[in-house]
């Protein structure tokens, strides 16, 4: 099961940067999926339930209308998926893909942005 | 789950923040045995760089994930490692303003709470925490907001912050717990545990038994600490969580307030952002207590995040975050309440907000929007979802009369009031000095206390009103 949302997180990150047209290495998408995925862990325990539920929910979504799990989606299908959960009229799921675009942007840029760490005053 | 110890003290002090640590060393200096444990780490001020994902996962609360549930949900942040929100905070300080104070003392009956009784509390304070006004130019970001508040005519000051500057070119040190108090508490012969979580309090024989987990590495331990004396200093949130685990529930809990805070990203002609900037230092005071405003650090990954989905995120941040600053306007609406979650450990917050509260908030972001206008910002990007950019040419046009936010649009980093204190029985949670009613030894020494929002930054009310408290319960003997 933790091994389902791991994957499914990592293969949702990496969509939605994307999705955002940044030129991430893999190092940096790496780095963003880690943050997220510790972020979950981390994160109030209830809230952390329902965002595994999520997570697996949102993964075995894709299965009635392509057949497979996001992760294995090509990139344009997950797009799709991507799309159809922003514009839902449920609230979890455009919910769920602000959290996960807020943290993912977060992670990558500063990954990407390390170098304007610089000591502060 | 392995092993189980037990520790005995005269004083255990619960959490690390400002609070917390203003009251332990007072209890150290006094010669009385402290324990102060916090539940977490313990890293130095520069273990982590500031807002990056690191300080996130080991030095906030849920690696900065906490929402506040309702229709209109807020996410707000704590700190969560030894000095607590001191720690991750920029330092703005403030002493109480006086109407803050007198409102206290009327509404919820608070006595001995003057601003001239307070003076003294204030002055210790800062003597170990040293309250300074930068020497030099604040950044470019933080000036246009002052040039803009001129231009209104609107009152607007630089905010001195808990910093020491030590040298011509401004550099120094934050004056958080960790390099202040928390120090002189050890020096003082006070003992501090970090990795220890409080779970529950018990009064058995005229003591009062902590019991929780230690966490060491993937190790766990229970700790049970026997005390004669509890202060309870885990924050607006987590206090009256274990209170009421402890089953005490009158007016514990129930009276959560917080700052919500909305932001506009402000694009300027010239570059007002750059790497090595002071941090930003102006507010404007001109619409307090209704709301006020500021201007926040504007890193690339938090440019990007406020406006995360945006379609051109990545090109334009990265063609012109020199050129942009964060700005945001904070108001004092909102009640929440406090609740435990059968089998969860983490409390559930709900929040609701008044019809006028949202309109507050938005008359609040038009302001914020006009000064910024006023300031010389050439687009104005509102970082609420669905809300169009703004120009000179659009004017205020565009923004709603009342706040039509979707989540993730409120935020605040400001959280207090769940426990007031007062001699008024019927709305407060302990006597005027932070005696929990109803109960022997048991004290509250944090911005629980306060008993509404401050409107300025609280961190200089938690550290005096601690100071304050300490030095009445050390006078009465903890009676």
């Amino acid at each position: 099961m933790a091994r389902m949302v791991e994957t499914t997180v990592i293969a949702l990150v990496d969509s939605l940067i994307d999705e955002a047209g940044i030129p991430a290495t893999a190092a940096q998408r790496a780095h963003a999926a880690g943050y997220v995925l510790e972020t979950i862990a981390r994160m109030p325990d209830h809230f952390g339930l329902g965002f595994r539920a999520l997570a697996l929910l949102f993964s075995w979504s894709s299965v009635a209308r392509y057949g497979r799990r996001f992760h294995l989606l090509a990139n344009d299908q997950r797009h799709e998926q991507l799309r159809a959960w922003r514009g839902s009229g449920l609230s979890f799921r455009r919910s769920m893909l602000a959290f996960y675009d807020a943290f993912a942007t977060f992670g990558v840029y500063s990954a990407a942005y390390r170098d304007t760490d610089t000591p502060r005053p | 789950m392995t092993g189980h110890s037990v520790l005995d003290t005269d004083i255990l002090v619960i959490g690390s923040g400002p609070g917390g640590s203003v009251a332990a060393t007072k209890f150290a200096e006094a010669g009385r045995s402290v324990l102060m444990v916090e539940e977490g780490e313990h890293l130095p001020l520069d273990a982590t760089p500031h807002f990056s994902c690191e300080e996130m996962l080991h030095k906030y609360r849920s690696a900065g994930v906490g929402v506040a549930l309702g229709k209109r949900k807020l996410a707000w942040v704590e700190g969560s490692c030894v000095g607590g929100g001191s720690e991750v905070n920029r330092g703005l300080y403030h002493r109480t303003p006086p109407y803050v104070l007198e409102r206290w003392a009327r509404d919820y009956g608070v006595v001995d709470l003057s601003p001239g009784e307070m003076t003294q509390h204030f002055e210790a304070c800062e003597a170990v925490a040293t309250v300074q006004h930068m020497p030099g130019k604040p950044s470019e970001s933080s000036q246009a907001l002052e040039r803009g508040a001129t231009k209104k005519g609107w009152t607007a000051i630089a905010a001195p912050r808990l910093y020491r500057y030590d040298t011509a070119d401004g550099r120094g040190s934050k004056q958080s717990m960790s390099a202040t108090f928390v120090p002189r508490f050890k020096e003082l012969g006070g003992n501090l545990l970090a990795d220890v979580r409080i779970q529950r309090l018990r009064r058995t024989n005229r003591t009062w038994e902590a019991s929780g987990v230690r966490t060491s590495g993937a190790q766990k331990t229970q700790i049970t600490i026997r005390a004669d004396t509890v202060f309870v200093a885990c924050g607006a949130v987590q206090t009256p969580a274990l209170l009421r685990r402890s089953g005490i529930r009158h007016n514990v809990g129930n009276s959560l307030r917080f700052h919500p805070m909305l932001k506009i990203i402000a694009e300027f002609d010239h570059e007002v952002n750059a790497p090595g900037d002071f941090d930003p230092v102006h507010q404007i005071k001109e619409f307090e207590p209704r709301f006020g405003m500021g201007c926040s650090i504007a890193k690339p990954p938090l440019l990007a995040m406020l406006q995360a989905a945006r379609p051109g995120n990545w090109t334009s941040i990265e063609r012109d975050w020199r050129r942009m600053g964060i700005y945001y306007v904070q108001t004092s609406g909102g009640r929440a309440t406090v609740r435990n979650l059968p089998g969860f450990a983490s409390p559930l917050v709900r929040i609701h907000f008044t019809p006028e509260e949202l309109s507050t908030l938005a008359d609040g972001l038009r302001h914020l929007a006009d000064v910024l206008l006023a300031a010389g910002s050439v687009r104005l990007r509102p970082c609420i979802a669905g809300y169009p950019d703004l120009d000179r040419q659009t004017g205020l046009a565009g923004l709603p009369e009342a706040l039509e936010a979707p989540d993730g649009s409120l935020t605040s980093v400001h959280v207090f009031s769940s426990c007031p204190m007062g001699e008024d029985r019927a709305r407060t949670a302990t006597d005027s000095f932070g005696k929990v009613h109803g109960t022997d030894g048991l004290y509250i020494c944090d911005a629980s206390l306060l008993c509404t929002p401050t409107i300025a930054n609280p961190q200089g009310t938690v550290m005096a009103v601690a100071h304050r408290n300490a030095l009445v319960a050390l006078d009465r003997k903890f009676g």
